[in-house]
């Protein structure tokens, strides 16, 4: 019995280091036009993530006629499921925290490829989709851009921020890139 | 030798092993709302006497087989909360040997139904996962007690399984210690068990755009099984099996093959040792 017992906890020891190496890869992701991508801590199988993957597809802007299936696809080895949003529909935020949550994991970040028009209201610079409802904050100014200039923008969202956005109010973002969009 | 009604060991080797953990009932489903449902195929052979850390000769041939069918369910609530059912069906047969004759015992029917309420703690960071489990364990009396091999011995057991497991895109690994409380039978008890399950694997390959994959394991077993009342063959003593395991995966199905080879073995009293086993599994998540 002594020796089960010993086992138990020698066992771990002696096997966490194979499993300390995790093959994650720190690096920003990059959204192409239409992707919204989601990182997620924890998602390291596909088979564990199935529920998450059926809860994001089944949100109303996601868009499963732009890609196979549902929608969604999961890559193990960053943590990230890319799904295609209709652009026409507003993004329901927090439904994309309650699918990450039921899912069985929590929401790191959110990436975005982002088309539109600038705007400054009240000192603040806002992005409005070229199509759609989407309205997007910045918190700082885009340098050698003007007021009304079509632009591309790669943008990140935490799950921070999207914990302490309002309901109805504009969600800030955090600029990867931003270009001025050939008109 | 304690002689009685029978009810002999490998038929607690086989239940018992599958009592600790199911890796992917352990992986998935892990989302609120979430089930899966597992046919579990076991078969389990020996055909060798130990006693004491010693093998016996085996003039006669004695041989005992155990062939197992699990119909297992789960279903999550949310990711820390889960119910698990588990029925076997068994079919085995043995031959022992009775004032110096051999007699044949066979077994067949629905076992114990086993229900487990596993509660786990959740931890999820950038490229890895991992949790805690505390399992409740129930096994209910429905298996026959009719048979001269029984399939069940008519008792209410309690156990309690304490699992770690961790995992990364390339590794996964499950520890589970538990203890299973065995109540008294109609006529025969099994002695309470105390056991030790670690499943160590590499996550060999994996195809991302189909969802499909393979996880390669090894599967090591300990038990303890303290000695119980009226049995012909009583399963008590030390045991420690080694085996491998390879599981694929295809969106929200998987298979499993298993196999394992005891390779330390003390037996309290005189009986069947070296136990070999093969099991298949199918499974489905929703």
């Amino acid at each position: 019995m002594k020796k089960l017992i010993l086992l138990f906890f020698v066992l771990p020891l002696m096997t966490s280091p194979l499993a300390a190496v995790a093959d994650e890869l720190d690096t920003p992701a990059v959204a192409k036009p239409g992707e919204l991508i989601v990182e997620v801590n924890g998602v390291v199988c596909s088979i564990c993530a199935k529920g998450l993957q059926k809860n994001l597809a089944k949100l109303d802007f996601n868009s499963p006629v732009l890609s196979k299936k549902s929608g969604v696809k999961i890559d193990i080895r960053s943590g990230r499921l890319v799904m295609y949003r209709d652009p026409k529909k507003p993004i329901d935020f927090d439904g994309i925290l309650t699918a990450v949550k039921k899912g069985g994991f929590e929401l790191d970040k959110l990436y975005m490829h982002l088309t539109g028009s600038l705007e400054s209201v009240n000192g603040k610079w806002l992005l409005s989709e070229k199509e759609g409802p989407n309205k997007f904050g910045f918190a700082n100014a885009p340098t050698g851009l003007t007021k009304s200039n079509a632009v591309t923008l790669r943008v990140m969202i935490t799950a921070k921020t999207l914990a302490k956005a309002k309901p109805g109010t504009v969600v800030e973002v955090e600029v990867d890139e931003i270009t001025k969009a050939s008109e | 030798m304690k002689r009685s009604i029978a009810l002999g060991s490998l038929w607690l080797v086989a239940v018992t092993s599958v009592l600790g953990h199911q890796p992917v009932m352990d992986m998935a489903p892990r989302w609120a709302g979430g089930y899966g449902v597992q046919l579990f195929q076991v078969h389990s052979i020996a055909d060798d006497l130990r006693h004491g850390e010693s093998m016996l000769p085996n003039p006669q041939g004695l041989e005992s087989r155990v062939d197992t069918t699990w119909l297992e369910g789960v279903y999550t609530f949310r990711r820390e909360f889960r119910i698990t059912a588990k029925v076997p069906y068994v079919d085995k047969s043995r031959q022992w040997l009775r004032d110096g004759e051999i007699i044949r015992q066979t077994g067949h029917g629905l076992g114990d139904i086993i229900i487990g309420a596993p509660i786990k703690k959740y931890v999820n960071k950038k490229g890895y996962t991992y949790n805690l489990s505390l399992t409740p364990n129930l096994r209910l009396p429905t298996g026959s007690t009719d048979d001269d091999w029984a399939v069940g011995d008519g008792s209410w057991d309690a156990g309690l399984s304490l699992s770690y497991s961790f995992e990364t895109p390339k590794w996964y690994h499950l520890y589970d210690l538990y203890y299973w409380k065995n109540g008294s039978g109609r006529n025969f008890d099994h002695g309470d068990e105390l056991a030790f399950d670690a499943n160590i694997g590499w996550h060999a390959w994996h195809d991302g755009d189909n969802g499909r994959g393979l996880f390669l394991m090894l599967d090591i077993a300990a038990r303890h099984i303290e000695p119980g009342k009226n049995q012909m063959v009583d399963p008590a003593g030390d045991t420690i099996a080694v085996g491998p395991v390879a599981m694929y995966y295809h969106e929200d199905w998987m298979l499993k093959f298993e196999y394992r080879q005891v390779v330390y073995d003390k037996a309290k009293t005189m009986r069947f040792g070296d136990h070999r086993r093969f099991a298949v599994g199918f499974g489905l998540t929703f």
